[in-house]
């Protein structure tokens, strides 16, 4: 054998064989006894051998879950005539029962959640609004009291009882009270404080009687609306909730 | 003297992954495979509980990655499946591996990202065998399997290094060295003849072989530390 060969592939592909024990008798005497002399060889030989090894004593990874493939079985209604000539066929309903439970809950107890939810939500807006409604007839009330009381005193007096109207004021009357205020466009909270301040430093029983008159006389209107949208949120609720129990019972 | 893997004392001592004899296919094997033909998927289970271990093996040394491992070995199974009828005897676990060995493959061409990265470039060797690299690492005490315990870091090591070797090479390594299939069963698994798979060995040893040598400074330094002190009492 010539030296040249050494480190040739086809040298180097009879050396790993010898180690697999794929030669033939023949090729395993020839390399046998070529190895005896040839240090080259020898060194090829050992480090092939020690690269093998090393594969060989890497350890079997950790099958991380079982591969096996899902049992026929006639959980799929709509599917169990077809017979079972591929393993695609087979697979795909079967794949889908450990998933369909968990999905199948989830989206059929969706609806009756969502429902739930608004129905909760329109009861509290509407228990709300019925509230803010009956609050809104009781302060407009005190206040054409406490205005014609204040009237007959002095002014300074009226500042402080504007203040705790203020809060339920404007839920109510932004409606009736931007009209009267030319100058103000802001909505909610400024109505109540623009008419308070002039009150407060200008102090001209003019407008002091004004106002309350026309609160009391035109939030009449909006106070019936909202208490009727109160009770239309808690009817539309206490239907969802109804619903939702029928819905319940049934699945 | 002989060197032949048989003859030789420290090859005695087969670990867990290694070579075994030419497996055919026995009775009760058969008539499992025999049912699966028939579209009984519990037999077939049974052949799965049989071969999962080496089929996820296979895909996990290819990869080198659990997840893509355990979908190409799912799916690899379905197909086996799928085919069974068209197994025509011989080594089952060999037959499977075949339709594993595609699956990676399949999954190779489909993940390549760089279409100009052909197959061809992959199966194709880097003959970058540098002169001495044999003796070198023939001597390292290192290297050495009988006393390298294989910790993590060596593991990932050879594993990166069979990550480098072209698919083919891989393949044939990772069949013989890791499932220990006999070259006639590599052959058939890997559609080629005798000669090619026994060159595909020889490059891929060689190759992994270079690839541990220039990457001895990873090693865990317990090693090193070991070999130095070898060296200073020597």
């Amino acid at each position: 054998m010539e030296h040249s060969e050494h480190t040739g592939d086809q040298q180097r592909a009879q050396l790993s064989a010898l180690l697999d024990n794929e030669l033939s008798e023949q090729e395993r005497a020839d390399l046998e006894a070529h190895l005896q002399t040839c240090t080259d060889c020898r060194a090829e030989l050992e480090s092939l051998r020690r690269a093998s090894a090393l594969l060989r004593a890497l350890p079997q990874p950790i099958l991380p879950r079982n591969f096996m493939l899902p049992v026929a079985a006639p959980a799929v209604p709509e599917k169990p005539l077809h017979a079972l000539p591929t393993a695609r066929q087979v697979s795909e309903p079967e794949r889908r029962p450990p998933a369909l439970p968990a999905t199948r809950g989830f989206n059929q107890r969706r609806p009756v959640r969502a429902l739930q939810w608004l129905s909760s939500i329109a009861a509290v807006l509407g228990i709300v609004s019925l509230l803010s409604s009956g609050f809104s007839t009781l302060s407009s009330q005190q206040r054409t009291v406490g205005s014609v009381v204040q009237n007959s005193a002095s002014a300074p007096g009226y500042g402080g009882d504007a203040r705790p109207t203020a809060p339920t004021h404007p839920v109510v009357s932004p409606p009736t009270t931007q009209p009267g205020v030319i100058s103000t466009p802001a909505p909610t909270e400024r109505p109540g404080t623009t008419s308070a301040t002039p009150v407060g430093t200008q102090g001209t029983p003019v407008v002091q009687q004004a106002e309350p008159g026309q609160s009391s006389g035109a939030s009449s209107e909006p106070l019936l609306s909202i208490t009727g949208l109160g009770v239309l949120l808690l009817i539309l609720s206490a239907s969802g909730f109804a619903i939702a129990w029928v819905l319940r019972r049934r699945w | 003297m002989s060197f032949g893997k048989g003859s030789q004392g420290d090859r005695g001592a087969t670990p867990p992954g290694g070579r075994q004899p030419p497996e055919h296919t026995g009775d009760a094997e058969a008539l499992l495979i025999a049912r699966s033909r028939r579209g009984d998927t519990t037999a077939f289970n049974q052949l799965i509980l049989l071969h999962q271990q080496a089929v996820y093996t296979l895909a996990y040394r290819m990869l080198g990655d659990p997840d893509t491992a355990a979908d190409i070995t799912q799916e690899a199974l379905f197909a086996a499946f799928r085919a069974v009828a068209s197994f025509r005897g011989g080594s089952f676990r060999a037959w499977l591996l075949r339709i594993a060995s595609n699956a990676c493959f399949d999954y190779w061409r489909r993940s390549r990202r760089r279409p100009g990265e052909s197959l061809e470039a992959l199966t194709e060797p880097d003959s970058s065998h540098e002169e001495g690299q044999a003796q070198q690492f023939a001597d390292d005490e290192r290297w050495n399997p009988e006393t390298l315990a294989l910790r993590v870091e060596v593991q990932e090591l050879i594993q990166a290094g069979l990550a480098r070797l072209p698919l083919e090479q891989r393949l044939a390594v990772i069949l013989s060295d890791i499932q220990g299939l006999p070259y006639e069963e590599i052959a058939s698994a890997t559609n080629a003849t005798l000669g090619t798979v026994k060159s595909r060995i020889a490059r891929g040893r060689a190759q992994l072989r270079d690839y541990l040598l220039q990457h001895a400074e990873l090693l865990p330094r317990a090693y090193r530390l070991k070999e130095e002190k070898g060296r200073e009492n020597g």
